[in-house]
């Protein structure tokens, strides 16, 4: 292996290359817009201002936006590890057809998300099949209004981003030797007891990359809540895509952008140092 | 006599493979019991009906005179220390050892009282706050057991738990835990496919094959009076010379071998063996799970019965044969010699200078006594 390493050094530069073009060189015109006030002219001097992050948070209404996303992004999480767990459990201790069911669990990636989006709207609209269903049931007595709500926007996320939970979870599950369950119990605990201690403990491991594969991303949704949001429900996203898209302030939109990055990456090293590997594995003194 | 367990006609199978067919056996308190036997013979599942870990299919298991069925892990007075020693890798030393008092709920001051003796048995002061993963594997075999021993449990149960370790590690654990299990006077049920690890430690021993126990008994008369070509093979080394046919003269047997050697074996050897000190008798048919009750017998002496010797022995087995190999061990010195009537014979001597100038292709007299050696039928 470092053999090859060592005598093939020349590969590593097409790589360097493409994130060089398709990474860095993107980035840093964003970095530059963020911190510019004037779209970038070949000949024009560059003038340097904080402005555009200065107006992120003097308004009011961003402020709401970004805690609405992080809120909505935070339930995303919760959710998305409630629905998966049982599944991941299943798949990694209950059956021996985990590898099938996994593929299985992939196919909606194999159809464009904005369409699995759209098909959410026909299930939750006035006369959508969810109505239909609980009118049918008489569960209820006119159709309930689901749809363009953070309601909708909420399941929306949730079923996107679940099997990004399932999968890392699934893993850690599968790391588990059975036998420290079994010992466990060997020591007196009862099923439920093991579980908590042992199970759920060291699968803590897959919750933390699940978070983080759900969190980051539906902290950037623009797409879910513009198809199935209302007014109440934009986000950081929306924002976004807004400046570049329609109002055409790229500088805002990328301050915006550079604001939400930076939130992400914040977050990211603040969870890890409270939940991240380290605190799972390392000595308590507490006895 | 006190049983502590008494396990009676258990059976287990997986699918339509019998692991475990009508095994009997008894274990009294405060004895080291070894399941012996070849990977794949029903040992550990044994152990794991034991620990309640899995429930026998037919038969029934009784603990301290209490029936076991239905009763689950958490619920036995048992306690498994696991092949793979299942640490618990986010807990600390002292957090692995103390678990199962935990879960007892024992008040705080006590389970620091448990944990001091505790570790002072296994030898693992100072070590309380250690990562399992920063302990050497003899460390976490100790941390295994101490976290299992702390229950005060009737039986400790430990399933090839030195399997892991390098040879020299290996011997010491060996002495390590008969000495603890000495000190603390519990009943050891201990699987192994090691035999040597089996003799050195066990009060008593079970040769197990193909999901039945074949012997039980001491570990000398396992070795020394093995009951059929399977323990006399898995345990120890041996010459096995095929006997074509067996004549009785007065108080002897007389063996013809294929290439008409004459072995002479007392007709005593069988009774003498059948009742050496020891040997638990077993319910249920005696087999070896060899099937094929047509096969020749044979005759069955250990390497270091056969002496060595330069002048004709009267009223003894003499026979001459060629030096082969010469293996040096140190200790011993192991030759493999051929000889015209019986083939292919293992010889093993003490290295105390007695065979000066031996060379491969060299000629020598070798010969035991009348009352060595067993005749093994299938």
């Amino acid at each position: 292996m470092s053999v090859i390493k060592s005598k093939n050094k020349n590969l590593i530069y097409p790589g360097l290359l493409w994130l060089f073009i398709f990474f860095l060189l993107p980035l840093s015109v964003i970095l530059i817009y963020a911190v510019t006030a004037h779209d970038l002219v070949p000949g024009e001097s560059l003038k340097f201002t904080f402005s555009n992050f200065a107006v992120i948070f003097q308004k009011k209404h961003y402020l709401i936006i970004l805690l609405r996303s992080l809120k909505i992004s935070f339930l995303t999480t919760i959710f998305s590890i409630i629905f998966s767990y049982p599944v991941a459990y299943f798949l990694a201790k209950r059956t021996k057809f985990d590898k099938v069911l996994i593929v299985v669990l992939m196919i909606p990636f194999w159809i464009n998300y904005l369409i699995r989006t759209f098909a959410w709207k026909l299930i939750l609209s006035e006369n959508g099949v969810l109505n239909q269903l609980l009118l049918w049931l008489k569960v209820i007595d006119e159709p309930v209004r689901v749809l363009y709500s953070q309601t909708s926007v909420l399941l929306g996320l949730i079923y996107m981003y679940t099997p990004m939970m399932v999968l890392p979870l699934y893993a850690s599950l599968l790391r588990i030797d059975n036998s420290l369950v079994e010992a466990s119990q060997d020591l007196g605990a009862s099923r439920i007891r093991a579980f908590f201690d042992i199970t759920f403990k060291l699968s803590l491991t897959g919750i933390f990359a699940g978070t983080l594969l759900v969190f980051i991303p539906a902290l950037g949704s623009f797409a879910i809540p513009a198809i199935l949001g209302g007014t109440d429900s934009v986000m950081i996203g929306n924002i976004i895509e807004n400046q570049f898209s329609r109002v055409g302030n790229w500088n805002f939109g990328s301050a915006f952008t550079v604001a939400l990055a930076v939130l992400s990456i914040a977050l990211v090293l603040f969870y890890s140092k409270i939940f991240g590997l380290e605190s799972i594995y390392k000595n308590k003194g507490n006895t | 006599m006190n049983y502590i367990v008494c396990a009676e006609d258990i059976s287990k199978s997986y699918g339509s493979i019998l692991a475990v067919d009508k095994v009997s056996f008894t274990v009294r308190e405060g004895e080291f019991f070894s399941l012996l036997g070849p990977s794949g013979c029903g040992k550990t599942t044994i152990l794991r009906i034991l620990g309640g870990f899995i429930e026998q299919d037919g038969g029934t298991v009784s603990i301290d005179g209490k029936d076991m069925k239905g009763i689950p892990p958490n619920r036995r007075d048992t306690a498994m220390v696991f092949q793979n020693l299942a640490l618990f890798p986010h807990m600390d030393v002292r957090e692995n050892i103390v678990y199962g008092l935990r879960k007892r709920k024992f008040p705080a001051d006590r389970i620091r009282e448990e944990l001091n003796s505790i570790l002072e048995i296994v030898d693992l002061k100072g070590f309380e706050t250690r990562r399992i993963s920063e302990l050497s594997g003899g460390q976490q075999q100790r941390v295994a057991l101490a976290r299992s021993l702390i229950v005060k449990p009737k039986i400790l149960l430990l399933d090839e738990p030195l399997a892991s370790l390098d040879k020299k590690l290996r011997v010491s654990m060996q002495g390590e835990l008969k000495e603890i299990q000495k000190r603390i006077g519990t009943t050891f049920l201990y699987v192994t496919h090691d035999q040597g690890e089996a003799l050195t430690m066990s009060d008593n021993i079970a040769v197990m094959n193909k999901g039945v126990i074949i012997q039980m008994g001491t570990p000398d008369s396992i070795y020394n009076c093995p009951w059929n070509i399977f323990t006399a093979d898995f345990i120890g080394a041996g010459n096995f010379i095929p006997v074509i046919s067996v004549e009785k003269e007065n108080h002897m047997f007389v063996l013809k071998t294929e290439d008409r050697g004459r072995i002479f074996l007392r007709d005593d050897f069988k009774k003498d063996c059948r009742d050496f000190p020891g040997v638990k008798k077993i319910q249920g048919p005696e087999s070896s799970g060899v099937k094929d009750k047509t096969a020749l017998p044979v005759f069955f002496i250990r390497p270091e019965k056969i002496k060595i010797t330069t002048k004709p022995q009267r009223n003894k087995n003499l026979f001459n044969g060629k030096v082969k190999a010469i293996i040096f061990e140190g200790p011993d010195i192991r030759l493999e010699v051929v000889s015209n009537t019986l083939g292919k014979i293992k010889i093993e001597v003490k290295n105390d200078g007695s065979l000066p100038g031996l060379k491969e292709n060299d000629n020598l007299l070798f010969h035991w006594d009348y009352i060595d050696g067993i005749l093994l039928e299938y």
